[in-house]
């Protein structure tokens, strides 16, 4: 037993007895040749493209759907959603209005301590959160109010003549001589 | 007649015609699959698209090749794109298959042997060989199968694999090398 007669035996054999009718029958259905390896060459790249697309569905639609819960600001009246950070100390606080964080930003720029770095987050966040909400979710849209369509309000630049203020009149001086006694009992009678 | 008489009438749309040409043909189609697949059911498959395919692109045989070549060339294409497809899972299901059938083979072989010693031995060196060829490269085993099947030429083997017929001569011999070599490590006379 050699080596050329095992790999002889290794494609020996025929095809079926129906082969032949087999390929006539296909030929004439119109069938189209088996492709198997569609499965793997194409159905494969399928899949993929509808795991991006399902990922970017999530993300661009129902994550932003997905907002934290909100509380009332205390002044202006517009709800501000809670603060998120990761410091222990922030959560549940509305985060304070921009121009706050901005002020308290700018009084501690020198120091480097933690209240320093949390000042800044809250700025950022703040600042995150308003570029956020100033585009509405795609959700949302259906349901939008149309934009306002108002012409700009203008001033006029105020002339220096309508600021002066004209001079008083001077007023004379009154002179007043301390009362004496005689003219106090006189009063009295 | 002629194959090339044939395919002019398989134009035509005489489907006798390549009917004759799937009888002609059919066994060496079959045998190129099975050398690629391993596996008798895959390669009937693939044997059967290869006609098929074939019988669709009649138009575009020019005759620069012999017919058979030409489908042979269609037929390695089908098996090799039948077993890129295949997962690593299936191609094992296939290995064991193709195991499983060599038993069956050798058993036989076996049965005929004059003793219960000798069919020990005959059968445990075909399955050596059947590993060492398995575990060959694709390249290697594909060509020493298609060689040693006796159904084609070294230049149609060329034509198949679109490969030099030098190198097809190389991949042949460097085959049996190794197989000799793979038999020498599991203490076997190398001079089978």
């Amino acid at each position: 037993m050699g080596i050329d007669e095992v790999a002889s035996q290794m494609t020996a054999g025929e095809p079926g007895l129906a082969f032949r009718a087999h390929v006539m029958a296909r030929i004439a259905s119109g069938a189209a040749p088996r492709r198997s390896w569609r499965a793997s060459f194409v159905l494969a790249p399928a899949a993929v493209l509808a795991l991006v697309m399902v990922a970017i569905f999530v993300t661009r639609v129902i994550a932003p759907n997905l907002q934290p819960p909100t509380v009332a600001g205390p002044d202006t009246g517009n709800d501000q959603p809670l603060a998120a950070g990761g410091d222990g100390g922030n959560m549940g606080r509305a985060a304070p209005p921009p121009a706050a964080s901005a002020i308290g930003q700018t009084a501690r720029a020198g120091s480097n301590g933690p209240l320093a770095r949390a000042t800044a987050r809250t700025a950022h966040g703040a600042s995150t959160m308003r570029n956020d909400r100033s585009r509405p979710a795609p959700a949302l849209d259906l349901i939008a109010t149309p934009l306002l369509d108002a012409t700009p309000l203008t001033t006029e630049p105020i002339s220096a003549d309508l600021l002066r203020i004209d001079r008083l009149d001077s007023i004379p001086t009154m002179d007043v001589a301390p009362l004496g006694i005689d003219d106090e009992r006189r009063r009295q009678e | 007649m002629s194959d090339a008489e044939l395919v002019a009438r398989a134009r035509k749309g005489d489907q006798t015609a390549f009917g004759e040409l799937i009888d002609r043909h059919r066994v060496a189609v079959y045998r190129a699959t099975l050398a690629a697949l391993g596996s008798h059911a895959d390669a009937e498959d693939a044997a059967q698209d290869a006609f098929l395919t074939a019988y669709r692109r009649l138009d575009t045989f020019r005759g620069e090749a012999s017919f058979k070549t030409w489908l042979l060339t269609i037929a390695w294409h089908q098996a090799i794109n039948r077993r890129r497809s295949l997962s690593r899972i299936w191609r094992g299901m296939v290995q064991a298959r193709t195991t499983e059938e060599a038993e069956v083979v050798m058993s036989t072989v076996a049965a005929t042997s004059p003793t219960p010693e000798q069919s020990a031995r005959g059968e445990q060196l075909r399955r050596r060989i059947r590993d060492a060829i398995h575990a060959l490269s694709p390249k290697l085993r594909d060509t020493l199968l298609l060689a040693q099947s006796g159904d084609y030429s070294y230049e149609e083997i060329g034509a198949i694999l679109k490969t030099p017929l030098g190198t097809v001569k190389w991949r042949v011999s460097e085959a049996r090398r190794l197989v000799r070599r793979a038999l020498e490590a599991w203490g076997y006379d190398t001079a089978i």
